[in-house]
């Protein structure tokens, strides 16, 4: 009994050791995941944005010089300028969305030291699953 | 099998699991900032992505 009870304690830190480790191996994969949506919204939104720059240098490449080119040029502008507005409002939705999944993951992360001493596993896991509801609800 | 039999077989694994704990403590906070540096970086690309296709489009014509 008496050996028992000088082994407890210290299955007790192998046991948390290795529960914060899966922790962690969880937050590592919720941020490399982020991480992954993060660049591949930048990605699409630079995509899109250069496709309406491309048409627009196509565009006016294509009119003709005249007294009216300058005014048909600013025009033309003001549309290319107007479409990568809307690509942008889509992306900073995006964008948010995953912000809010970082801050949820960086809570995380700053808890997960105190786990260990306060015990509170449930704290940690539950960040984690709100940052990844946050990634699973985003566009 | 003697206690120290027991703990002589068991202690080195523990401790090695005390000592990754402790690590694991002091990576802690750099896991938060290194979170938060993501965000840094996702506004600086966006800001660094608007900044080059605006340049594209006053440059155009």
């Amino acid at each position: 009994m008496r050996r028992v009870s000088l082994l407890l304690p210290l299955l007790v830190v192998a046991c948390a050791a290795s529960f914060q480790e899966r922790t962690e191996r969880s937050l590592q994969t919720a941020v490399l995941a982020t991480n992954a949506a993060r660049d591949a919204v930048l990605a699409a939104s630079k995509a899109a944005q250069e496709s309406a720059v491309e048409r627009l240098e196509a565009d006016l490449a294509a009119i003709p010089d005249s007294p009216d080119r300058p005014a048909l040029v600013a025009a033309r502008k003001a549309q290319a300028r107007a479409e990568v507005a809307e690509v942008r409002t889509r992306r900073d939705k995006a964008l948010h969305r995953l912000e809010d999944a970082y801050v949820l993951l960086a809570r995380a992360a700053a808890v997960l030291p105190l786990m260990e001493a306060t015990g509170d596993r449930e704290q940690v896991l539950k960040l984690v699953r709100e940052a990844v509801a946050v990634l699973e609800a985003s566009p | 099998m003697t206690l120290a039999q027991i703990l002589a077989v068991l202690l080195p694994p523990l401790v090695e699991q005390a000592v990754k704990l402790l690590k694991a403590h002091e990576e802690g906070k750099l896991t938060d900032d290194e979170v938060r540096a993501e965000i840094a970086k996702m506004r600086a690309s966006v800001v660094a992505q608007d900044a080059m296709i605006d340049a594209r489009i006053d440059a155009a014509g």
